[in-house]
């Protein structure tokens, strides 16, 4: 079986391979006429290496299509057999996140899993009235669902190493008491069915130390989220199968809705800092590539189950939060230059690192294939009619490579789109499945309105991930903001603060070509449209409005929204129901007795603060209930200081 | 690498009446290696194995340890 794997895998890097060199030929052919230029050189590099990345994309759609076709069994591994006597922990990391939302995808996932699991929410939250509402809604979850509930609470005073240091955290106090732990992010849910069935797989494969199972996008309103739901149900399945069918046991981890076995993990996914200072150096970002890599390093495999079903995530509600989410996954994916070298990681493991890596540093290729692409279009000098030779008139011969450049477009069109066309056709295999999302004729329409929207969005991206990726390069390094995950429309003032830059490049970009390009000009048109509409694309795209029209369309609708979906539809009734505290969460721990004496219970471990003089005046003005001047951290102060809230009146 | 095997069985006893968590069971994850391969090391390793394939490679002659009856 691994065999069959790796001769796949070089199967399609030949197929990557060739398509570039086939192109690139084709690029030279009509270069070479009249000699090179430097530019030209540059532009025959940047184009060699951006037309191998859109071909690993195609091709990979293509195996995905292969497998989806023939229906090869795309997780060769032995199926769960009997009962499970297994422990497992799932684990939801929180950060500053929607205290009412969090709980209630706990409450919806432990009703459709049973008591068979034990849940830990293991919060680093930082803000202080975060902190104490988590407290609250876990004591209110563990009375309302009784005692066969074991659903944990733990705050760490200090988010040392982010998420990756939470789950370690985890793993170095209560790991020892799990066999698996099944890792979700703040906005994932899954289902009971689902999780049994990844215990089971991994009872019966002692070998596999850890199971991905894809998270399908779900349960957002806006245009923008329900586009990118679309997508995910749509071209995930093709997606999903050619990297399982290419990985086979070299697969890769995305952090969130996997099982792992927690010893292998223990043993072998302890991350190292990285000498030097942010963005390349310290903690690790990106964590769950490096530990998928360790893993495989050390010889346990990694799968992916593409066919698992039952494992869900909410998209970015808006453009705006998807690009701010992809700061922070940048940074965390050039900090992998320091890692791809790493002595002992497998070939797949590398690929998968690079593949991250290219993923944000194809943008400022792309933006430089473009600067060059319109500088040598405008410096282009067409040969004289005719010019003499000493006496002798000679003719120059005008040669049109237009048809070769079409032919080069029209690939790169292939490339780019018919991975879309082939992932609807694999559904429209499915009779049920195309029902599900609103018919033949829907799934149609919604590619066709998709491709556009991605298509006026990819400059707009281009753009932002070319600033981050010069941003990160000059030392600039990000924090780590949580996220907005409520579909909002966007102001479209806040957003034209946002995004001027995108529309003054597209002016400025038309202008110059417009006036220098010539007959060029329309090459450039959809990539300046979506630069110059880039402010009303993102405040429309947020628009939960628009997103209720497109539904009414049935345009962009999945299976979620037409099926429903139990475990999402009870973790958005508990958390509409859920009802905000009439006081700020943290003044009730200094004036109601009993949210202090919780707050206090669940505060033995952590480290007292250094008694000083700003916590004696802290302390009094708590006594006296005066607390309207404290800052964020005085709150954390207070909160921390077990000592002085004892001693309150 | 038994999927079965559990270091220790502990009940998941609470501390009462208000214990957030289990007991905990403290185990420290060491940090794991990332060595680079630099040119200097590509470099190193090849002139190591250089010297160090012949002698692995040289044949020697079988011994017999059996002592004689």
């Amino acid at each position: 079986m691994p065999e069959d794997s790796a001769a796949r895998r070089w199967l399609y890097l030949f197929l990557v391979l060739a398509s570039t060199v086939a192109a690139v030929t084709e690029m030279t052919g009509i270069f070479q006429v009249d000699g090179f230029t430097w530019r030209e050189i540059v532009i025959l590099v940047l184009f060699g290496i951006l037309f191998a990345w859109i071909a690993s994309s195609f091709w990979l759609a293509a195996f995905g299509a292969f497998a989806r076709f023939t229906k090869i069994d795309l997780l060769p591994l032995k199926p769960p057999s009997g009962i499970s006597a297994a422990r497992t922990a799932i684990l939801m990391p929180v950060y500053n996140e929607d205290v009412a939302r969090v709980f209630a995808g706990v409450r919806a996932i432990w009703e459709s899993s049973g008591p068979d699991f034990d849940f830990y929410i293991l919060s680093d939250s930082t803000n202080p009235a975060n902190w104490v509402a988590e407290e609250l809604q876990w004591h209110r979850l563990k009375q309302e669902l009784g005692e066969t509930a074991h659903i944990f609470y733990r705050h760490r005073a200090k988010n040392i190493g982010r998420k990756a240091g939470n789950i370690q955290d985890f793993c170095e106090n209560w790991g020892q008491l799990y066999d698996y732990m099944v890792i979700l992010d703040a906005d994932s849910l899954m289902t009971g069915a689902a999780l049994r069935k990844l215990v089971g797989l991994m009872d019966a494969n002692p070998r596999a130390a850890l199971i991905q199972a894809p998270a399908q996008l779900v349960g957002r309103h806006s245009l923008f989220a329900r586009i990118q739901q679309f997508s995910s149900s749509v071209y995930g399945p093709v997606h999903g199968a050619g990297l399982a069918f290419l990985q086979g046991a070299d697969g890769n981890y995305y952090g969130h809705n996997a099982i792992i076995r927690v010893h292998a993990f223990m043993q072998h996914c302890g991350l190292p800092k990285l000498p030097g200072r942010p963005p390349f150096g310290g903690e690790i970002m990106s964590h769950d590539f490096v530990e998928a890599a360790f893993l495989r390093r050390a010889g346990w495999e990694v799968w992916m189950a593409p066919d698992l079903g039952g494992s869900f995530e909410e998209p970015p509600p808006s453009l705006l939060d998807h690009l701010i989410r992809d700061r922070r996954w940048c940074q965390g994916n050039l900090q992998h230059l320091r890692i791809v070298f790493a002595q002992g990681l497998t070939l797949p493991s590398r690929l998968h690192l690079a593949m991250g890596i290219m993923s944000y540093v194809a943008s400022p290729l792309w933006l430089l294939l473009l600067v060059f692409s319109a500088i040598d279009m405008m410096n282009y000098v067409a040969p004289a009619p005719a010019s003499y030779i000493g006496l002798w008139p000679s003719l120059a011969h005008s040669v049109s490579y237009a048809a070769e450049m079409v032919v080069l477009v029209l690939a790169t069109l292939v490339l780019l789109y018919v991975p879309k066309l082939l992932a609807a056709l694999a559904l429209l295999e499915d009779p049920v499945a195309t029902r599900a999302h609103g018919g033949t004729s829907a799934v149609f329409r919604g590619l066709f309105w998709e491709s556009v929207f991605s298509t006026l969005m990819a400059p707009i991206v281009m753009l932002q991930h070319s600033w981050y990726v010069l941003s990160i390069l000059m030392g600039m390094a990000t924090g780590w903001n949580s996220q907005t995950r409520t579909d909002r429309a966007l102001p479209w003032d806040f957003v034209a603060g946002k995004f001027w830059p995108h529309t003054l490049i597209g002016v400025v970009a038309t202008v110059i070509l417009w006036r220098y390009a010539g007959g060029a000009f329309n090459w450039f048109v959809p990539l300046l449209a979506g630069m110059l509409v880039s402010i009303p694309l993102v405040v429309i795209s947020s628009s939960p409005l628009m997103g209720l029209w497109t539904r009414r369309d049935n345009l962009f609708v999945v299976p979620s929204e037409t099926r429903g979906l139990a475990v999402m539809d009870r973790a958005h009734a508990l958390a509409g129901a859920h009802q905000d505290l009439a006081q700020d969460a943290r003044q009730l721990v200094l004036e109601d007795r009993q949210v202090r004496d919780l707050h206090l219970a669940l505060l033995s471990g952590t480290p007292q603060p250094d008694v000083s003089a700003r916590l004696g005046v802290l302390r009094a003005q708590a006594a006296r209930r005066d607390t309207a001047a404290f800052s964020g951290e005085d709150w954390t102060m207070i909160l921390s200081d077990s000592e002085g809230l004892r001693a309150l009146p | 690498m038994d999927s079965q095997s559990r270091p220790f069985e502990t009940p998941l006893e609470t501390l009462p009446p208000l214990a957030a968590t289990p007991l905990p069971c403290p185990h420290p994850m060491r940090p794991q290696s990332i060595t680079v391969w630099t040119p200097t090391r590509i470099l190193g390793a090849a002139l190591m194995a250089l010297f160090t394939a012949p002698r692995i490679l040289t044949v020697t002659p079988a011994v017999t340890r059996r002592r004689r009856a």
